[in-house]
């Protein structure tokens, strides 16, 4: 792949104080993540998944370490720029409640666009393709409630993707839907990443989205216990 | 553009809660806007019959007059005063006051005698223009007198009916004259409805066989002029032309009617306050709701990379849309009542002649409609609002995106 | 009680008294009931006539009037001015406790209100008052010696305090009796705090309607020395023939 990774994790910890009690939950990770990789991160419960995906996603700050993101020290931006990496950057994908319930398919997937201050008959362009591409065409106007929840999540990955970002983070994305509905996300995710170089980086415990990964990382007790590319 | 229209449809995610919030927004303001009206309304009416009509701003006596009023206190060159008064550009007047015994058939009663040139005194006082029956003293009618309707009604006299009048003159003898009523004002004060007469100056000046002197000289302060500033110039004036005289304003002569007059401007402050506290509570508690029943949303938004301002922003509008929402239909409300209000006014009559402090009130209560009436309880409203949606947004816009993903 | 000009005077036959006073070197007190009710009738009779010349002085005016006044016992009386011209005709009827004043110049007759009763009867140092509540020593106070004199020139005073239940505005009067013939010389009223409010001077003794009474009093207020209303008897007459009718509101219109 790329020579030059995208996202590098060095070292990194995370504690937290829940009570009296610290709880680490990253005791030294250490990764990189190239561009166009199709990674999943997978692990027990407790292992440090969802930890490590809002660190990269800089919700979160580290304990210790150090990540990089295209090059800049994620410990070093302030608040606001965290913020506009988030914006600019990084697409999310939650496990659900993903999208706002007043606005549209259409307006919840431009949503990023219009932060990002594009205008609107760009937005209207690149929003009303991807819908197409996700498979949502027709259902533009339909809100969230009159959605499935695998045409919700296409919804959120279409606005994960709308603004062209580094990488695509996804926390369990298919954890609240039909093991069918998974597999069509899955090939949906795989072929955005085949033919529009999107970088995916998602949690999972499912073992159907591990086979489909090329890149399953293990983590375990916060660290990496194990890393296969195939 | 896209904020105002996601806050207008989060408004209507729980549209009963919005609708009870604007409700009680909407009849807030309305029953504000009312409210002010009445007050400003019954403010206006008695501060009009007590200075158009009773006091003036201000008043001229001569030093001792009013700590024991007595037909020899006077003002010696009344005329004089009244010249440097005009040269102030204040408007004045002078009145001549002396007690006496009016009666009619086997009826006698005490009254105060208000001797004035009417001319003059029209410059001033709008007395002339509050009679009930009957006309206004003139010149041509030397013996025609104006009295107070109680006084009318206790020496059961009307218009036409003979009066007479008894005291003592100024050199010992018996004062005593023979009027006829010409005219019977409406309520007015306690003072003038019980026991007052209007007669001609010349009338006065026979009956009590005094020859020069006024007892009280009323002036007006301009519109708009300070009352301080205008009783100041009073006193220059007088300094000049009248020296042994005593300048007060009408808020030295009845302190107790000028704190009514600042009560009732607090009460109505007091009203308010309370009214504008529970919208407020009623507010800070709705948005407050609606911004917990959405931690999630704006997890998401603050996620995705949405600024703080912006959801600053849109949680502020929700809070705008539902004041506009309320001002426009509060205002569109009033405007039949205000209407009602200041045409019609409500009869209050049935209460027997109400007055306050010695001032009465009209029969019909009716209220005034000035800029500040709506734009007093409008601006407000808004402010409230403000104020209570401000917190909860500040609370939206720190969201921690983590802690509110995951928040159940 | 007001030994007003309507009913001042003194004293008819209190030779006794006198003898008794005379006879003694440190004159012993003379009964005080009997002195008393002698004063109190003094100027009694079944009905009088007097013309009565008014002389007042005040800080403000200075007049004089001429009255012509009839009383039937102390019920009755009706004064009428004969002058000045201005004021001549103008009458006041009294009956019982009711004041009337006729007025000449707008021909009415108007009944004074109890809220009129303290102030002053054309421009005198009498009020409405004085001539209606005519009250009597010797039935409404409580009289007491209070100094004796210590030789024939001297006088008695007499402190009377009204009865509790005496229709009397006044406090207290000290009542002095010249010790030579014990007439009533002068009164002092005081107010309810003590406060001297006024002096009556009995002066000029000599015969009026066939008694021996004081021809002139004059009144003094307290509050202002030179101020008075003074009263000269020019002529008195008792026990006249009254025509009937003479109290009426018609013949105060006259």
């Amino acid at each position: 792949m790329g020579a030059e990774p995208i996202i590098s994790l060095r070292d990194v910890t995370k504690v937290y104080r829940q009570g009296s009690v610290d709880v680490h939950a990253l005791r030294g990770l250490t990764m990189d993540v190239e561009a166009g990789e199709f990674t999943a991160i997978c692990g027990p419960s407790g292992s440090g998944k969802t930890t490590m995906l809002n660190l990269i996603g800089a919700l979160d700050a580290m304990t210790s370490g150090s990540i990089v993101l295209e090059g800049r020290e994620l410990a070093s931006l302030n608040k606001k720029e965290l913020s506009e990496l988030r914006r600019d950057r990084i697409g999310f994908v939650f496990q659900a409640y993903n999208l706002m319930p007043v606005l549209t398919a259409y307006e919840n997937a431009e949503m990023v666009l219009w932060v990002q201050g594009v205008d609107g008959s760009s937005r209207r362009e690149r929003v009303m393709g991807l819908l197409e591409k996700v498979g949502l065409k027709g259902m533009e106007n339909r809100r969230p409630s009159e959605l499935s929840g695998g045409q919700q999540q296409r919804v959120a990955i279409a606005r994960a993707i709308a603004s062209n970002p580094v990488v695509v983070l996804a926390d369990e994305p298919t954890a609240n839907v039909d093991s069918e509905t998974a597999e069509t996300l899955l090939e949906l995710m795989e072929e955005l990443n085949r033919e529009q170089g999107v970088t995916f980086v998602f949690s999972t415990h499912d073992p159907q989205v591990m086979e489909r990964a090329r890149r399953v990382v293990r983590l375990v007790d916060g660290r990496v216990a194990s890393d296969e590319r195939r | 553009m896209k904020i105002l229209r996601m806050a207008w449809r989060n408004l209507w995610r729980n549209g009963r809660r919005t609708l009870v919030t604007v409700a009680a927004m909407t009849l807030a303001l309305w029953s504000m806007v009312l409210y002010t009206s009445l007050m400003e309304g019954m403010l206006g009416s008695m501060e009009t019959t007590l200075l158009d009509v009773e006091l003036g701003e201000i008043q001229v006596h001569a030093d001792g007059y009013r700590e024991r009023p007595s037909i020899w206190e006077r003002i010696e060159d009344p005329d004089a005063l009244l010249r440097a008064l005009d040269e102030t550009g204040l408007r004045s007047t002078a009145r001549l006051l002396g007690g006496a015994l009016v009666a009619s058939g086997d009826v006698s009663t005490g009254a105060l005698l208000k001797g004035l040139r009417p001319e003059r005194d029209a410059l001033v006082s709008e007395v002339h223009q509050r009679l009930d029956r009957g006309e206004w003293l003139d010149p041509a009618d030397a013996k025609g007198v104006v009295l107070g309707y109680r006084l009318a009604r206790t020496l059961a006299v009307e218009v036409g009916d003979e009066l007479v009048a008894l005291s003592q003159a100024t050199d010992g003898s018996m004062a005593n004259d023979l009027f006829r009523v010409r005219g019977v004002l409406q309520s007015l004060s306690e003072e003038t409805d019980r026991a007052t007469v209007f007669l001609l100056e010349d009338e006065f000046r026979n009956f009590f066989a005094l020859e020069d002197g006024a007892h009280r000289v009323i002036v007006r302060s301009s519109e708009g002029q300070d009352l301080t500033a205008a009783a100041g110039l009073v006193e220059q004036a007088a300094a000049m032309s009248a020296p042994g005289v005593e300048v007060r304003s009408w808020r030295d002569l009845l302190p107790g009617l000028a704190n009514v007059f600042d009560s009732a401007q607090a009460a109505v402050q007091v009203v308010a306050f309370v009214v504008y506290v529970v919208i407020a509570i009623l507010i800070l508690n709705a948005m407050l709701t609606a911004v917990f029943e959405r931690i999630r949303e704006f997890g998401v938004l603050k996620a995705i990379g949405v600024s703080p301002r912006r959801v600053l922003a849109l949680i502020l509008v929700e809070g705008a849309l539902q004041s506009a929402l309320a001002i426009g239909i509060g205002l569109v409300a009033s405007l039949p009542a205000l209407w009602f209000v200041t045409t019609r006014g409500i009869d209050v009559g049935g209460l027997g002649g109400t007055a306050i402090m010695g001032v009465a009130m009209d029969q019909i209560w009716t209220g005034a409609v000035s800029p500040l009436t709506i734009a007093g309880p409008v601006f407000i409203l808004l402010f409230v609002a403000g104020v209570a949606v401000l917190f909860p947004a500040i609370k939206a816009a720190r969201i921690n995106p983590i802690e509110a993903i995951h928040h159940q | 009680m007001n030994r007003s000009f309507l009913s001042a005077g003194f004293l008819l036959a209190v030779a006794w008294l006198l003898s008794a006073a005379a006879a003694a070197a440190q004159p012993a007190d003379p009964p005080l009931d009997v002195l008393m009710r002698a004063t109190d009738d003094a100027m009694r009779g079944d009905s009088s006539e007097s013309r009565i010349t008014m002389r007042i002085r005040t800080e403000r005016w200075q007049r004089e009037l001429r009255l012509h006044v009839v009383s039937e016992g102390t019920e009755t009386a009706l004064v009428r001015i004969e002058a000045p011209a201005k004021e001549r005709g103008t009458a006041t009827l009294k009956v019982e406790q009711n004041i009337w004043n006729y007025l000449p110049k707008v021909d009415r007759t108007i009944k004074v209100p109890g809220s009129m009763m303290q102030a002053a009867w054309m421009g005198s140092h009498f009020t409405n008052d004085d001539l209606v509540h005519e009250s009597r020593y010797s039935e409404d106070f409580e009289c007491a010696y209070r100094e004796r004199p210590a030789d024939g020139s001297g006088h008695w005073l007499v402190r009377c305090v009204p009865l509790p239940d005496a229709p009397v505005v006044w406090g207290a009067i000290d009542a002095r009796f010249r010790a030579q013939d014990m007439l009533l010389d002068q009164a002092e009223y005081f107010d309810e705090r003590d406060r001297l409010v006024r002096t009556i001077r009995y002066e000029d003794f000599g015969p009026l309607g066939g008694r021996t009474l004081p021809r002139r009093m004059r009144v003094i207020p307290a509050d202002d020395p030179d101020e008075f209303t003074e009263i000269v008897y020019e002529e008195h007459a008792f026990n006249v023939d009254l025509p009937a009718g003479t109290f009426s509101l018609r013949s105060l219109r006259q």
